[in-house]
């Protein structure tokens, strides 16, 4: 089962838990501008991303100030047309003007509550991510390696949550675009790395040393997907709950260039 | 005409002669042109042209490169016509090239404002018909122009409907007769659905039938209310027609809204179904519908392909068609009796089709509030993309998507020229992928499969040079043996590839084209 579903799954449970509260109020009842309509919606259609009340997943947090949008209007807008460039997608085609309005107001108390601040120490966190290596593979702010995805704005785009998952369980999160594929030629060693770009006669692949490999697809014997692989190691052992804290409250500040 | 040419005449007329013995379908292909979007009535999409075969496909080049006006992706499958190509653009331009350089003659372009409606698809075109000195086409706005061929002039047009409310043009118009017939798009806006007829040197209109009865019409009973009223069974592809029974086959789409089907509960036809109309008066003469109640959007308006063959001891007249349900059908042409149907790609609603071919569907595959997980998604088992029969092979090639959807049901309601769905899918990208897929066209058996790296929105085109064109969303438009399946020759043309290869000669030479991202490409042998 894909981690997608499994977060699917695992976040239909809680709605169906937070059901009967929702279910509460009636149709007739509900307004544009009622937020407890809204959460339903929210539930059904946003939290796949941004995680059950908004806390964040693959989606940034919704709590405290949001990059693009401030005021009810603008979220309205941002649900209707997605944000060009990044992964939030245009629900024009789901929900009703009414049904964007009312999960567009229950975003916006969302925001009105504070950003809650993570248990972790950022400074701290800093430190850490110099000292464990982690800009060998990923770059900040111009600076560092590319064999990870860039974490300039990675605060910005992903949730504690996932962002903690991430580290301690990478294979269970690799983001997209950067899916581990395993290549043996008929007559050579097995490749194995991240897909650069492939289509139906060619693969060019990124293995851990950072080298391309370019192959000819009736070269090799086997090619397999890795849907949950990743050539980042595991830092479940390496890291302490704390330092795992400070770590992710780090990343949690990275919101852009500055 | 030169000896080689003579010869390749000769090749040309050998195949004619025997697909015409192959079937009583007539197949216009057969002297180099390419008549109409699907290549003939029949819809096979099946070039007769052998000089590139199996084998010299390897030494295949580019020869032109044409690129259109404007931008986004060229949908479109030209026409060859009296040494004439057309081909459209979106949202609406339509070129005439010369063959022999890929230079235009003329390009026309319709203006469409940025508040045009596209709800539910592309702001795309995807051809022309041509009759005589006129070239028809549909626009993006909702009209159909008909231009004098020569010169790219327009000498009539009609409203067809009403953009406002979210009708549109997007298919090829159909030629038969002295009738121009055309579709319409819009299933996602909740129209209500109808294809049209005009005279084709007047505009004037011939008949209209509308997709959804309207009350005390049969197949009504299924529309509770005024549900009718926004019924969707919209016409967006262009169908395939029976000279000999004078029937145009024309495929339906979803009901309005798409996924919560609430407020029409009931079989709601003719949607999700394929219909056959008299052409003269535009009166059905029978229906077949292969998802009763759809919640899922699994449009019916795939290509529908006239086959004739043998299935057991008994010579059938079929249509055929890969639904987008992920069931693969043979109907009698004309009765529309079902003779037999099964899955051929992976799908999870339904445990079958029981002896009428109605889906014994499983409890709980319906969208829900908490999302529901259903196979094939919502663009189907199967698209636009059109698929090709081989008299050769007796095979259907048919581009197909393999892939998974959460289904979600939200709460809806009708305001002109928005979205009426009612729901929304999640796609699950990462698990899918795509294939040109083999059919044996009698038993509905996979005979071979070619994997593609997602899941394709590619036309194919079967050739009697043993050959099967298709291409891939990375742009790889390529060959495969006609009989197993096994890569021949490979071009990438750098854009995904969206729109139906076609085959045509110009003297003695063979050519394919194909349209790849913004532009479209012409292949030939250097020496064949």
């Amino acid at each position: 089962m894909s981690r997608r579903l499994r977060v699917l799954l695992h976040s239909s449970c809680l709605t169906l838990f937070l059901a009967p509260v929702a279910f509460g109020q009636t149709r007739t009842a509900a307004t544009s501008t009622d937020p407890a309509a809204g959460q339903r919606i929210f539930d059904a259609q946003c939290a796949w991303c941004h995680g059950n009340g908004g806390d964040g997943g693959t989606g940034p947090n919704l709590h405290g100030k949001l990059r693009h949008a401030t005021t009810l209007a603008s979220i309205v807008d941002i649900i209707t047309n997605g944000i060009p460039g990044t992964d939030m997608p245009s629900f024009r085609v789901g929900l009703t003007e009414r049904s964007t309005r009312q999960a567009a107001t229950y975003v916006l108390s969302l925001t009105r509550a504070p950003l809650r601040s993570g248990r972790g120490n950022a400074e701290r966190g800093a430190a850490l991510y110099q000292s464990t290596g982690c800009g060998s593979c990923h770059v900040v702010e111009g600076r560092g390696g590319i064999l990870g995805p860039e974490l300039t704005d990675i605060g910005g785009r992903r949730g504690g949550v996932y962002l903690r998952e991430a580290i301690v369980k990478p294979a269970a999160s690799h983001p997209p675009g950067f899916l581990v594929v395993r290549a043996v030629p008929a007559n050579g060693a097995e490749i194995r790395g991240v897909r650069v770009n492939e289509d139906v006669f060619w693969i060019t692949i990124r293995d851990a040393s950072g080298t391309l490999h370019t192959l000819q697809k009736s070269d090799l014997s086997r090619l397999d997907r890795e849907l949950e692989g990743t050539l980042m190691p595991s830092y479940e052992s390496r890291l302490s709950g704390p330092q795992l804290d400070d770590l992710v409250a780090y990343l949690a500040t990275l919101r852009g260039a500055k | 005409m030169n000896r080689s040419a003579d010869a390749f005449a000769r090749r040309i007329a050998f195949a004619a002669v025997v697909l015409g013995a192959w079937s009583a379908v007539p197949l216009l292909a057969q002297d180099g042109q390419w008549l109409m979007y699907s290549g003939s009535y029949s819809s096979h999409r099946f070039s007769p042209l052998t000089q590139i075969n199996t084998d010299n496909v390897s030494k295949l080049r580019p020869v032109w490169v044409y690129q259109p006006p404007g931008t986004g992706s060229v949908e479109s499958t030209p026409v060859v016509v009296n040494g004439v190509m057309y081909v459209t653009s979106g949202p609406t331009m339509v070129a005439a090239l010369e063959l022999r350089s890929g230079k235009p003659l003329w390009e026309w372009t319709r203006p469409i404002a940025p508040s045009v409606l596209n709800l539910g698809f592309p702001r795309v075109n995807r051809g022309v018909a041509v009759l005589d000195n006129m070239v028809y086409v549909g626009t993006l706005d909702g009209y159909l122009f008909a231009l004098d061929a020569r010169a790219g002039i327009e000498r009539w047009s009609v409203h067809v409907g009403e953009n406002t409310v979210g009708h549109s043009i997007t298919a090829a118009p159909l030629v038969v007769g002295d009738k121009v017939v055309v579709g319409i798009s819009g299933g996602e806006a909740g129209i209500r659905g109808f294809l049209d007829a005009y005279d084709a040197k007047t505009g004037k209109q011939a008949w209209r039938f509308y997709t959804i009865p309207s009350p005390g019409e049969p197949g009504s009973e299924g529309w509770p209310g005024d549900s009718w009223v926004h019924g969707g069974g919209a016409t967006w592809l262009t169908g395939s027609y029976d000279p000999a029974l004078k029937l145009l086959y024309w495929g339906t789409g979803n009901p309005g809204p798409d996924w919560n089907g609430d407020s029409r509960k009931g079989d709601n036809l003719y949607t999700s179904s394929l219909v056959a109309i008299d052409i003269d008066t535009g009166k059905p003469r029978w229906h077949f519908q292969f998802t009763p109640h759809d919640v899922h959007d699994w449009d019916a308006n795939q290509i529908p392909v006239l086959v004739d063959t043998q299935v057991g001891a008994r010579a059938r007249q079929l249509v055929v068609t890969a639904n987008r349900n992920g069931f693969y059908y043979a109907l009698d042409r004309k009765t529309g009796e079902f003779v037999f149907g099964t899955p051929y790609a992976k799908q999870t609603w339904a445990k079958g089709l029981d002896d009428r071919g109605r889906p014994i569907e499983i409890p709980g595959m319906e969208p829900s509030e908490k999302g529901t997980l259903v196979y094939p998604s919502l663009q189907g088992s199967t698209n636009w993309a059109s698929p090709s029969y081989s008299p050769s092979t007796e095979m259907l090639y048919v581009p197909v998507r393999e892939m998974g959807s959460v289904y979600y049901k939200t709460g809806v309601e009708y305001k002109p020229g928005t979205y009426y769905t009612g729901g929304s899918e999640k796609r699950l990208d990462e698990e899918s992928w795509g294939a040109v897929r083999a059919l044996d066209v009698k038993t509905g058996k996979q005979a071979w499969d070619f994997k593609l790296p997602t899941p394709t929105w590619a036309g194919v085109m079967a050739t009697a040079g043993g050959l099967v064109f298709s291409g891939s969303n990375e742009g790889n438009f390529f060959a495969l043996d006609a009989k197993s399946g096994k890569p021949l020759w490979q071009f990438q043309t750098g854009g995904a590839i969206r729109s139906g290869p076609m085959s045509f000669a110009v003297g003695d030479k063979q050519f394919v084209a194909v349209a790849g991202g913004h532009a479209l490409f012409v292949f030939g042998l250097d020496q064949p």
